[in-house]
């Protein structure tokens, strides 16, 4: 997956950790530093495997613990539809 | 980080989360009651002026900006602003009238997205909101801009202040906001313009009428209260919120004119921001006000409380004006 961020979403930065608000529904929520990090790699450009290695170097964690830690935001964010895959056509 | 978090923390860090970009003065209704010292502009900043700032804006840590005026649609370059804000992430509201949303319009406002559209709706028929706006027509005008918008599946905020104009109808207004099927919000007080004239308040509701908007918890929650601690801030002023009108004067929030911070013309917006006296004075202020209401106590206490337009009345931000103090006491009346 190459992730980029949804066209129905808005966010900014306070204090290292982003507020996500989604305009469909109005709703808002805040992520931890290392979601925020993920967060602000995603471009449309990299990719998940890109996205790993950005966060075990980052933050000095292990390859496992990055590729499970990444895959979960990477879910979370498209089941609520705040990312999608750049490379899937709309 | 939950967003109340997101925001005390923006409030420590002086990090402007909210902000209203006035982009024009010029406006095609004439509201008998309105805020505006003037319907037109001497100097206004072009899109590319606007855009500038959006960029600034996005660097200082702004999250929601709202689009007003005057009426935004107004201003040339309304369309390039609005998707300028969106491609740089920010939730974007827009307040207006609705009479200038044709079908393409409303079109490009859904493509945007924006969080919301905000309508002003000045009564329940015809008769009375023609009569506020001195516009002949503006209610149908208004009405089938929101139908277009609601065809598009744009959410819509319905806003009505009420006043001694449209009192009489305000089952109807909220008849007409479910028949629409869209939110509505009722301010039970207006404003003072914004040049610091007392003229717009003339058309104050009646006390009965306010007591009754309060009642239907039609503005900001149930019965509006306020939560205040010693040393706490009364309101972002300062701090979260920011303002800039059609000419790129500065403000620390949408009415407070007594000063501008500076001008995006003149200086970037980063250093006024954080340089500026007159900001840090209205924090100041903000710590002051709130620790003033908590030693008085009581009613007055416990309401949202406004310094600037406590200042437009009585000329000190920490003495409570008139339409304060009875939306103070009927709150409190009804919480008991």
């Amino acid at each position: 997956m190459t992730p980029k961020i949804g066209p129905q979403v808005a966010w900014q930065i306070v204090d290292g950790e982003a507020i996500v608000v989604d305009l469909a529904s109005g709703n808002t929520i805040g992520l931890n530093p290392a979601a925020t990090f993920l967060w602000s790699q995603i471009d449309g450009r990299h990719d998940d495997s890109e996205l790993i290695v950005a966060l075990m170097t980052e933050f000095e964690v292990s390859p496992a613990e990055a590729e499970h830690d990444t895959r979960a935001f990477l879910d979370e964010m498209k089941g609520r539809t705040l990312i999608v895959d750049a490379q899937e056509p709309r | 980080m939950s967003s109340q978090r997101s925001k005390l923390r923006a409030l420590q860090l002086a990090q402007p989360l909210t902000v209203q970009l006035e982009l024009t003065y010029t406006c095609n209704w004439r509201c008998v009651f309105c805020y505006n010292p003037r319907h037109f502009d001497r100097t206004r900043l072009s899109g590319a002026e606007w855009i500038a700032v959006l960029d600034e804006l996005r660097a200082l840590g702004t999250l929601t900006i709202a689009l007003t005026g005057g009426e935004p649609l107004a201003h040339p370059d309304f369309l390039a602003i609005a998707r300028a804000a969106r491609d740089r992430a920010f939730a974007l509201r827009i307040f207006t009238n609705a009479s200038l949303i044709d079908d393409r319009m409303a079109s490009d406002i859904a493509a945007l997205p924006p969080l919301a559209v905000e309508v002003s709706i000045h009564g329940a028929t015809a008769a009375v909101h023609d009569a506020a706006t001195a516009k002949p027509g503006s209610f149908e005008a208004a009405l089938a801009g929101i139908g277009r918008l609601l065809e598009r599946n744009v959410p819509v905020l319905m806003k009505t202040p009420v006043t001694s104009m449209n009192e009489h109808e305000i089952d109807g207004i909220v008849a007409l906001s479910k028949r629409l099927d869209v939110d509505l919000q009722i301010d039970p007080h207006i404003t003072p313009r914004d040049d610091g004239s007392l003229e717009p308040l003339q058309y104050a509701a009646s006390r009965d009428a306010v007591r009754r908007v309060i009642a239907m918890g039609l503005g900001s929650g149930p019965i509006p209260s306020a939560e205040r601690t010693k040393g706490g801030a009364n309101c972002g002023i300062g701090r979260l919120t920011l303002a800039i009108d059609a000419e790129g004067n500065v403000f620390p929030c949408m009415q407070w004119r007594v000063r501008p911070i500076g001008n995006v013309r003149e200086a970037p917006l980063r250093t006024m921001w954080h340089d500026s006296d007159v900001r840090r004075d209205v924090a100041a202020m903000a710590v002051e006000v709130n620790d003033a209401l908590l030693s008085q106590g009581g009613a007055l206490a416990t309401y949202p409380f406004c310094p600037a337009l406590a200042m437009q009345e009585t000329g000190d931000p920490t003495v409570p004006d008139a339409s304060f103090r009875i939306r103070a006491e009927i709150a409190a009346e009804l919480r008991r």
